[in-house]
């Protein structure tokens, strides 16, 4: 499938000075329904969207969570592998995941779970960037992630949000590479669950005229155009590339409000859960419908690596991560398909590596890169679909273990980007999407 | 045989030794012969005269042992430029009298019978020839060296098959083949010895599976009729001995030639990997070991060893043996009709000397030698933080004295800034913060200020954090808290080898690092040095944990579940008390003049804070396995800090007023994609600290830190806990979990938003106490208000053009104040502005 370039009109300055006008009113007061939003953000980019661009959210369990506690339970195991938790039934015959997932139990017949991703990886960082970005680590090249190719494919449609936001930060290799830091996400920070959230130098000062934001840029366009003394290097691209994506949010209330969590109702907030991370899950969803291309969630748990459980495996799973998880990707997903938006939005799931079988002395896992799981919805993926399995304990792959070069391509394919697209490296050598990948039959064949 | 295999061993090198063979790695000790090879341009003496294109074939003699697999020959012819060009694979190889040897067309040599046999190399109509022995006798055995190379080449013992932690279906191999006794216990004893047959070893499983003959979960490994293949069943044939014969001895270096190798064009190069043994004995393991490429779009290589450069560059390449690990590179002229005059450029001190002849020889030029202004604001940044005030801009342009740089980096050496922008460089290095350390952290930093202060030399710093012992929570206990920071032996053993001695030897705890030279021996003897520090009861009230020595502490080691013992990383032996405090004997030949690793690691460190990236990058990473781009540099430089006592202050100064620092970081016809060889310096992103503190210092109006004085400049916030938002987004360090070696900020939309939407800017600018409110009283012409906002920005002049430019815009501007606040914030949110160039 080849990817698809999506052209648009260039911006009129009309519609753009009607959204403004219609945004400034929003702020003093009136707020706008989504619809209205929309609408006016079709305006602005002075063509409606292209029938069928698919976007994509990724939720990152970093730390890499247990698959025998979570969707790859182990019932006949030996205690020292199968650990504390029970297997449940789900809207699935035949498919049974962790107790710990009752919520996510009830919608597994809208989602594609896969057992058996595998890489050789189980290091932080290393297994991140591999799962991140389809490729292992290499020392002469740290490779882009999806959304940062996502970014840049999709970069002419030219939008005041930027193409790839991270939720609430962003998780180690989820950047640009040896693409430029302008496809870096754009990391929202601060907790979305606090009354008080909103997007820091969102808005310009009050008594900053557009005027004269106007003036300034240009001003800066020629200083920048006399100064002979700093060359032109990547990293000076991109800063004016985020110079321009400043002054397009900075310019545009319905940008703005997408981040603003208030626009909500009440009882929709509480389905995802008052707490960062379901939270953070329902804004995503805002910025997919306002025109984000590629938002990641990052599950860090409480620390930088939540789901790192290498001691206190159990409690750790059962009260402190998946409760958040469970509620919010449950409610996402049904969410997204509710409104219609789970056809043109692949929802992807995963960690940077499953844990070892055998719990250690202090009742934890440790890594364990062979035996993996990613959950997949939407795009056009197959719904209550069981793709590979894991030996007895969990250990391996068997039958056919899935790469993350695998779900790359998956990932590509399902968002109609061509996997074997490629992009130049810095020195311009043409470097394919996805290496050595190939997607499931299964799961692309309905898109 | 000793004496036989003598010629072999002075032969083996001869021909590379020309090319600087081996430079880079240090040079195993244990290998006389070699070093009294002959020069090599009359190693070899074919029978005929040098033919015109010059065909010189490698080695000059060669003799096979019953136990050594094969040999490579090498042959290459001169190039068109200075270098060679490989044309082994191009070579007509023939051997006389046949039955003796075969070489493939690879110009790889088997052995078929003992005896003796000439092989002529023919090419283009030029000849060479050589002699070769084959020695009749049984084969010595010694399955470590022998069997267990062949598992790891091919792929048996990696982490996903059989040398994960419990094997796979019953077959457990040791990771990468670290362990060789337990792996010769799983093939011989294990499964009740099924895997062998040794009534009919061609049967025995071990083989049959290997090879796919029968069903085997990895797929065949092993190509049937393979050297490996035959080597395996020869061993069985033996009787599968763990050692037989008169072996060996342990492997006690690898070679790879050519090293370090000039190429003509870029093209393919065959190599030869040598592995040495205690006996003196030189095998060929060209395809028995593993090799990595860093770059893989400048080098590509086979399992045979053929390398190719695919494009006019340099590439390094790593190969691994047994436990040894090596390094060549391969290059070619970067530019081979560039008219440049290398011998010109000054040379003010050993760094431009190494680093022109090294350009010289690539033919990349450096750019020319950056201006006054922008040098001063520079170095100014670089050594304070801080960019240069207008004062100090005009003095530095006035100064017509021709050694006035290296008077100003003097002077910043002298002040204050120097202190607190390096003390938070080094607070970065050593992960100093009040989150990790409590109230320790401010003891902790005002130590470090004061060695700063002192320039107390590096290895003294480093003893005393080591060493120290008592309560990291009073005045005195500064230092302490490192011993608090690893919070058991392990990690105190990789954090100290990591950021004193840049080994990065996490791998180790588990198996044998697969790509530096360290084994798990290696880890646990580093780690035992810390085994007997006493962190206080867990759970201790904060300002009682005194660090202790407890004579009884150890750290189990993993494989032998045993305590391990102390050991240096050079395995010299130890003479340790059980009274005595082990992290003294391990500071000690750290921080002694002759260690490999402690002067190269600081002056990596200290180069990478001036270019933006180490001469060995990531600089906190001088495993076999990154070599650095500039050995020779980085070794002169490390050099240089042994020889002036580990003088801190002068290791920067020398760096600070080199030619190479001060290079422009405008480009050249010929350097302008060269990001590796430092031909030119490249625009860096302002730090978090320079960035904030360069808009107070321009606009006159201070940041605001919490619970700190009015007018607190960014360098004295060193703790990350003090909260800052122009510090966060910026890329402050927070300490945490690792900084990068070089505080390069990320750029972000998120610096862009607060540069353009967010308050700090538009505040600073249009502040009624601020610079602009303040000049503006003075009613100033207004080419004067562009002189001084470009000076205060900028730190330099405007040219003319910029400066009727602006000048015209503000004298048409209905308002002269809302014109100058647009002008200034444009300055402040230029390109040139952000760049430290």
């Amino acid at each position: 499938m080849p990817s698809k370039p999506h052209a648009s009109a260039p911006c009129l300055g009309p519609s753009r000075r009607a959204l403004l006008r219609a945004g400034l009113l929003g702020v003093a007061g009136l707020s706008l329904g989504l619809d209205d939003l929309l609408r006016l953000r079709a305006i602005a980019a002075g063509a409606a969207k292209p029938a069928k661009v698919k976007n994509c959210i990724l939720v990152w369990l970093a730390g890499g969570p247990s698959h025998i506690d979570t969707f790859d339970p182990k019932a006949d195991a030996p205690v020292g592998v199968r650990g504390e938790f029970k297997p449940i039934d789900t809207a699935v015959p035949g498919l049974k995941i962790s107790e710990v997932f009752p919520k996510l139990a009830k919608i597994m017949d809208r989602v594609t779970l896969i057992r058996g991703v595998s890489s050789p990886e189980a290091d932080h960082d290393r297994a991140a960037h591999h799962l991140l970005t389809g490729y292992r680590p290499s020392p002469a090249l740290v490779y882009p992630s999806y959304g940062s190719v996502v970014a840049k494919i999709r970069e002419s449609s030219r939008k005041s949000l930027p193409d790839y936001v991270a939720v609430p930060d962003a998780p180690i290799f989820s950047s640009s590479g040896y693409l430029t830091p302008a496809y870096d996400p754009f990391a929202v920070m601060g907790d979305p669950s606090s009354p008080n959230f909103r997007v820091r130098d969102l808005t310009p000062p009050d008594r900053l005229t557009l005027d004269r934001l106007k003036r300034r840029k240009e001003m800066v366009k020629s200083l920048d155009g006399f100064s002979r003394d700093v060359s032109e290097t990547p990293l000076t691209a991109s800063r004016d590339q985020f110079t321009e994506q400043a002054y397009a949010l900075l310019t545009s209330s319905a940008a703005q409000a997408a981040f603003n969590m208030k626009n909500e109702p009440d009882e929709l907030r509480d389905r995802y859960g008052r707490n960062p991370f379901g939270q953070s899950c329902l804004l995503s969803r805002r910025l997919i419908e306002s025109g984000v291309s590629f938002v990641t969630v990052n599950d860090r748990g409480q620390g930088q690596l939540g789901w790192d459980t290498h001691q206190q495996n159990f409690p750790m799973i059962k009260n402190t991560l998946a409760p958040p998880l469970d509620q919010g990707v449950s409610t996402l997903i049904a969410d997204l398909d509710e409104r219609g938006l789970l056809d043109t939005t692949l929802v992807i799931m995963m960690g940077e590596f499953g844990r070892t079988p055998t719990i250690n002395p202090n009742a934890g896992r440790d890594h364990h890169g062979r035996a993996n799981c990613a959950l997949l919805a939407g795009a056009g993926i197959p719904r209550g679909l069981l793709l590979g399995r894991t030996d007895a304990k969990g250990d391996s792959p068997v039958d056919r273990p899935i790469s993350p070069s695998d779900l790359a391509a998956t990932l590509y394919l399902a968002l109609g980007i061509d996997p074997e697209h490629k992009f130049d490296s810095p020195d311009g050598r043409p470097i394919r999407l996805v290496d050595n990948g190939k997607a499931p039959q299964e799961l692309i064949a309905g898109l | 045989m000793a004496r036989r295999r003598y010629p072999l061993g002075w032969l083996i090198c001869g021909l590379w030794l020309w090319a600087g063979c081996g430079h880079e790695a240090p040079q195993p000790p244990a290998l006389p012969a070699l070093v009294t090879a002959p020069p090599s341009v009359e190693a070899p003496k074919p029978a005929v005269a040098p033919p015109s294109n010059g065909l010189l074939v490698s080695p000059s003699a060669i003799i096979l042992d019953p136990s050594d697999p094969g040999f490579q020959l090498l042959a290459s012819i001169k190039g068109r430029h200075s270098g060679r060009r490989d044309v082994t694979a191009a070579v007509a190889w023939t051997a006389e009298p046949s039955g003796v040897v075969v070489v493939d067309p690879q110009g790889y040599v088997k052995s078929l019978a003992p005896g003796r046999a000439t092989l002529h190399a023919s090419f283009e109509g030029s000849k060479s020839s050589l002699p070769v022995e084959v020695v009749g006798g049984q084969p010595s055995w010694n399955f470590g060296v022998d069997i267990v190379p062949i598992f790891t080449r091919s792929g048996c013992n990696t982490g996903s098959c059989h040398g994960r932690a419990d094997g796979q279906n019953g077959f457990h191999l040791s990771l990468f083949g670290y362990d060789p006794q337990a792996d010769y216990q799983a093939i011989t004893h294990d499964a009740a010895g099924r895997r062998l047959s040794r009534i009919d070893p061609a049967r025995s499983l071990l083989l049959q599976k290997a090879t796919g003959r029968i069903p085997h979960g990895g797929g065949p490994r092993i190509l049937p009729g393979s050297q490996a293949e035959k080597t395996l069943l020869a061993w069985l044939s033996s009787g599968a001995p763990e050692t037989s014969g008169k072996i060996h001895g342990p492997l006690t270096a690898l070679a790879v030639e050519p090293s370090d190798v000039r190429l003509d064009e870029p093209g393919p190069q065959q190599l030869r990997v040598l592995a040495h043994f205690a006996d003196g004995h030189a095998r060929d393991v060209t395809r028995l070991a593993n090799y990595r490429v860093g770059d893989e779009f400048t080098l590509s290589i086979t399992p045979q060893g053929q390398a190719k450069l695919l494009r006019r560059a340099e590439a390094d390449l790593v190969v691994r043996f047994l436990s040894q690990v090596v390094s060549t590179r391969l290059a070619t002229i970067v530019n081979p009709d560039l008219a440049f005059d290398f011998d010109k450029l000054p040379r003010r001190n050993f760094i431009d000397a190494e680093l022109f002849k090294r350009l010289a020889s690539l033919k990349v030029p450096p750019s020319p030698t950056a201006s006054d202004p922008v040098f001063l604001r520079r170095v100014s940044l670089d050594l304070t933080g801080e960019q240069p005030q207008p004062e100090q801009v005009r003095q530095f342009l006035n100064d017509t004295d021709p050694d006035k740089r290296a008077k100003l980096v003097d002077r910043l050496l002298q002040s204050r800034e120097f202190l607190l922008f390096w003390k938070i460089k080094f607070g970065d290095l050593l992960q100093i913060s009040s989150v990790r350390f409590g109230n320790g952290a401010s003891y902790y930093h005002t130590w470090l200020e004061e060695r700063l202060a002192a320039n107390t030399p590096w290895d003294q710093v480093v003893r005393t954090l080591m060493t120290a012992l008592g309560n990291p929570m009073t005045p005195g206990g500064g230092p302490v808290n490192y011993a608090l920071d690893g919070v058991d032996p392990t990690s105190a053993a990789e954090q100290t080898a990591q950021r004193f001695l840049a080994l990065r030897m996490r791998c180790a705890q588990c198996h044998d690092h697969p790509f530096d030279v360290w084994t798990q021996d290696d880890y646990f003897g580093l780690a035992a040095f810390f085994a007997k520090v006493q962190r206080g009861a867990p759970g201790a009230m904060q300002g009682r944990t005194e660090i202790k020595v407890d004579p009884k502490g150890a750290i189990e080691h993993l494989r032998t579940k045993k305590p391990s013992i102390a050991r240096l990383l050079d395995g010299k032996p130890l003479d340790l008390k059980p009274e005595d405090d082990p992290r003294k004997a391990l500071a000690d030949w750290m921080t002694a003049p002759g260690n490999p690793y402690f002067a190269r690691a600081a002056a990596n460190w200290v180069w990478a804070q001036f270019f933006g990236k180490g001469i060995a990058d990531p600089p906190d990473d001088l495993s076999r396995s990154n070599p650095p781009v500039h050995p020779e540099l980085l070794d002169a430089l490390a050099r240089h800090f042994v020889d002036h006592k580990f003088d801190l202050r002068d290791l920067i100064r020398t760096i600070a007023v080199s030619e190479a620092y001060g290079l422009s970081s405008g480009a050249l016809p010929g350097n302008e994609k060269d990001t590796r060889l430092f031909s030119h310096q490249i625009p860096r992103p302002l730090t978090a600290h320079q960035m904030a503190d360069a808009l107070a210092q321009a606009t006159d109006v201070p940041n605001r830190f919490p619970q700190r004085p009015a007018g607190t400049r960014s360098i004295e916030v060193a703790d990350p806990s003090t909260a800052s938002n122009i510090l966060e987004t910026f890329g402050r360090c927070a300490r945490n979990v690792g900084c990068a070696s070089v505080a390069t900020p990320p750029l972000s939309l998120r610096q862009s938003l607060l540069l353009i939407g967010g308050d700090v800017i538009e505040s600073k600018v249009t502040s009624l106490n601020g610079y602009l409110a303040n000049l503006l009283t003075l009613n100033p012409e207004p080419d004067e208000i562009v002189d001084n906002l470009y000076l205060r920005v900028v730190c330099r002049f405007p040219t003319p053009e910029e400066q009727s430019r602006w000048a015209a815009e503000l004298k048409q501007a209905k308002s002269l104040r809302e014109a100058s606040e647009d002008l200034f914030w444009a300055l402040l949110n230029s390109r040139e502005f952000s760049f430290n160039h």
